[in-house]
């Protein structure tokens, strides 16, 4: 009796459930297993990927101030992705100002191919900035050419400036909104993350290139590039060039 | 009997489900290139760090690996391709590739080299005031440098490094350094061509690179073709050193 | 009478609170000492063309009493020998443009105070002035202490920066040193320009200098603690 309950119960289970063994989706042989960071104090920082997007997202915070980021690829046996692991990813700050894009191909054992977008989200305060002019109040601020030496300098306040100069540019841009060359930032305010000090000055051949640009007059709109972050003062200053 | 073939067949199945193909190890990042030099000794003779230098600008930076004995570009500061940096005034101080030291050129990389500078001040008394820290002859006699470095065979035991820079001797500060850097010209009061110079010692550094290999380190000018005697008509901005690095992971310099 | 106290006790309450909601913690305990240009050797100079009134050489140094407020310039020898060998000073300004700030302590050789009796002791803290509130063990003085502060190379160790593109002295921000005194009390100090009138920023070279500005408290009671009221 025991023994017909138990085959009974063994005969209903392999009888009313077939038991199919279906093996998993076998993995894409061209996607990328993990993306990190490795030219990082402590733990690596480890990249988002998305096989749907097809996206490689880097994501780290500000304070870092990382200029420059090296990644160690993990691919599947016999894969291979161009640019290869441990190509350096440049000038972070150029490619965060200039949504620069970069594409990773990996190709698969089987020769499968698939491209990726790389995206770099840098964890960052919101740049606030103080107007220099007002509506009835344009600053105005010159360069004489005559003179020997001719400088001015800009101040603008605000929060969420970094310590380092070179994660910040400061360009002035025209009324068509074109944009010309930076500022020089001056460093006799460093570490005050509440103010930077933009300067322009005309001395010895070759002038900067600002200087060159400039025309006789205009009133330019300051944009500035703060790392992951970019904001232009509503009203302008008005730059003089006397020749 | 039955029921046991269900328990195999379910284990199986089980195992079957386990995914078993680990990923394929990520490849050594390829920034350094992979050309490190064999355990020995090396001299670099003026290399061009900032020929623009002068006492009235800090000096471009020169990032240097002492494991492939070259330049490293300063686009790349934050990695752990170079081991010592050339910054600040005159090239004059010497980072360690350090990420995790405030105000080194490589903070917020990987780096972990460090470096410490040794005082002997026995041998110190030969050339150097070890009361008020400046040297009582110059030129400093040429046969010190391989005296000094010659006495280094081995990293000293308890030997303090640190992340910061070595750099100019007792400069407005409290270190030890490897350069005096004579500000006014007191050395040869009344020659007005002898003041903002840098007098390189004869003192050896030890660098821990940032792989962890040992290397000792001498500067021996600041100056184009290392003048014995320099003044402010001599060309800052090329350096010229020597160094020996152990590549086998030991403290033993005894390396000819 | 219990209508005048309430209203009393109102406008007590309404004084009591903040008036533009600002959260910053009001500071309690005594009060610093604030010095403002404090002349020191200006008869010095480094440069070629000394100017008026100026001579090329070595600066002396001058030295500085937290309690009594006195400073002496060294001069001569013979001012060495009388001056420097005891406790009535703190501080020394020192080396060029008096920059290189050294505490008076005995056994730290090429400072003034070496072979006195002084015990002073230094130590860099990255924190404000008014957030430093208590002085650090005398483990961290012996590990992590400095004879003085002077030129920051960029590692953190001195009062300012320094470039020769532009000459100009910029203190650090947010930097504060805990000492020991002269006779072992601790105290908190810090150095905020080397030039006269204490500009927030200095872009000529040539303004007026050394004039020191700086402000510090000593814990008379020989405790660690150090808060103030400003």
């Amino acid at each position: 009796m025991k023994y017909f309950y138990s085959i009974l119960l063994s005969c209903g289970l392999f009888a009313c459930t077939k038991t199919e063994t279906i093996a998993p989706k076998a993995e894409p042989g061209n996607r990328i297993e993990s993306f990190r960071i490795v030219n990082v104090q402590g733990e690596p920082l480890e990249a988002a990927i998305s096989d749907k997007e097809n996206t490689i997202t880097v994501y780290w915070p500000f304070y870092k101030q990382l200029s420059i980021l090296e990644p160690a690829i993990a691919l599947p046996a016999g894969a291979t992705i161009s640019p290869a692991s441990g190509t350096l990813i440049e000038n972070v700050f150029e490619a965060l100002r200039t949504e620069r894009k970069t594409t990773y191909t990996v190709t698969g054992a089987d020769g499968s191919r698939r491209e990726y977008k790389l995206q770099l989200k840098v964890l960052q305060p919101e740049l606030v900035l103080k107007e220099v002019s007002s509506p009835d109040d344009i600053k105005a601020f010159s360069i004489n050419m005559k003179e020997q030496y001719s400088s001015f300098s800009v101040t603008i306040q605000g929060s969420g400036f970094l310590e380092n100069n070179d994660l910040m540019r400061v360009v002035p841009v025209d009324a068509d909104g074109k944009e010309l060359p930076p500022f020089m930032l001056g460093i006799t305010n460093l570490g005050d993350i509440t103010r930077i000090t933009l300067h322009c000055e005309k001395y010895q051949e070759p002038y900067s290139p600002l200087v060159q640009a400039l025309p006789a007059t205009g009133l330019y709109r300051l944009r500035v590039y703060c790392y992951g972050r970019v904001k232009t003062l509503q009203f302008p200053i008005r730059i003089n060039k006397l020749q | 009997m039955k029921i046991k073939l269900t328990s195999i067949l379910a284990l199986a199945f089980l195992m079957a489900c386990s995914k078993d193909d680990a990923p394929v190890k990520p490849d050594e990042p390829a920034g350094g290139g992979g050309n490190t030099v064999k355990t020995g000794t090396y001299r670099v003779v003026n290399l061009v760090a900032d020929t623009s230098a002068t006492s009235a600008g800090d000096a471009v930076s020169l990032y240097y690996s002492l494991e492939e004995n070259k330049v490293v570009p300063a686009s790349q500061r934050q990695t752990g391709n170079w081991d010592i940096v050339f910054y600040g005034i005159y090239n004059s101080s010497i980072y360690p590739n350090n990420g995790a030291a405030q105000g080194s050129p490589g903070y917020g990389g990987p780096g972990k080299a460090e470096i410490a500078v040794i005082v002997d001040r026995k041998f110190d008394v030969q050339y150097y005031d070890t009361t008020n820290f400046r040297p009582t002859q110059i030129p400093v006699p040429a046969a010190l440098w391989n005296e000094a470095y010659a006495k280094v065979t081995q990293v000293p035991a308890g030997l303090k490094f640190v992340t910061r820079d070595i750099g100019l001797d007792h400069f407005l500060g409290g270190f030890d350094g490897w350069g005096y850097y004579d500000f006014y010209g007191r050395l040869f009061p009344g020659d007005p061509q002898k003041s903002h110079v840098v007098y390189t010692m004869p003192r050896v550094m030890i660098v821990k690179t940032h792989k962890g290999r040992y290397a000792k380190l001498m500067m021996e000018s600041i100056y184009k073709d290392s003048p014995a005697n320099p003044n402010r008509t001599n060309k800052p901005g090329y350096i010229t050193f020597r160094y020996s690095i152990q590549m086998d992971g030991s403290v033993n310099l005894n390396i000819p | 009478m219990k209508l005048r106290i309430w209203i009393l006790a109102a406008s007590a309450l309404l004084a009591s609170c903040s008036k533009d909601g600002d959260e910053k913690p009001t500071l309690t305990g005594p009060p610093s000492t604030t010095i403002s240009d404090l002349q020191a050797d200006t008869g010095a100079s480094v440069g070629d063309d000394a100017g008026e009134g100026k001579e090329k050489r070595p600066f002396y140094s001058l030295t500085f009493s937290f309690s009594t407020k006195q400073s002496r310039l060294i001069k001569t020898k013979a001012d060495s020998l009388q001056y420097l060998k005891n406790t009535d000073w703190d501080i020394a300004f020192t080396q060029e443009y008096n920059s290189y700030v050294v505490v008076n302590n005995g056994t730290y050789t090429g400072t003034p105070g070496a072979g006195g009796p002084g015990k002073g002791a230094m130590i860099i803290i990255e924190k404000p002035y008014d957030q430093v509130t208590e002085a650090p063990s005398d483990e961290d003085f012996e590990n992590k202490g400095v004879h003085g502060v002077g030129w920051d190379s960029g590692n953190g160790y001195g009062w300012f920066f320094y470039s020769l593109s532009n000459h100009i002295c910029v203190p650090i921000k947010n930097r504060t040193f805990v000492l020991r005194t002269a006779e072992g009390k601790y105290a908190k100090l810090a150095l905020l320009n080397i030039y006269k009138g204490n500009p927030p920023v200095v872009t000529d070279l040539f303004w007026p200098a050394p004039y020191l500005t700086f402000k510090y408290f000593v814990q008379t009671d020989g405790s660690r603690r150090l808060n103030t009221s400003n």
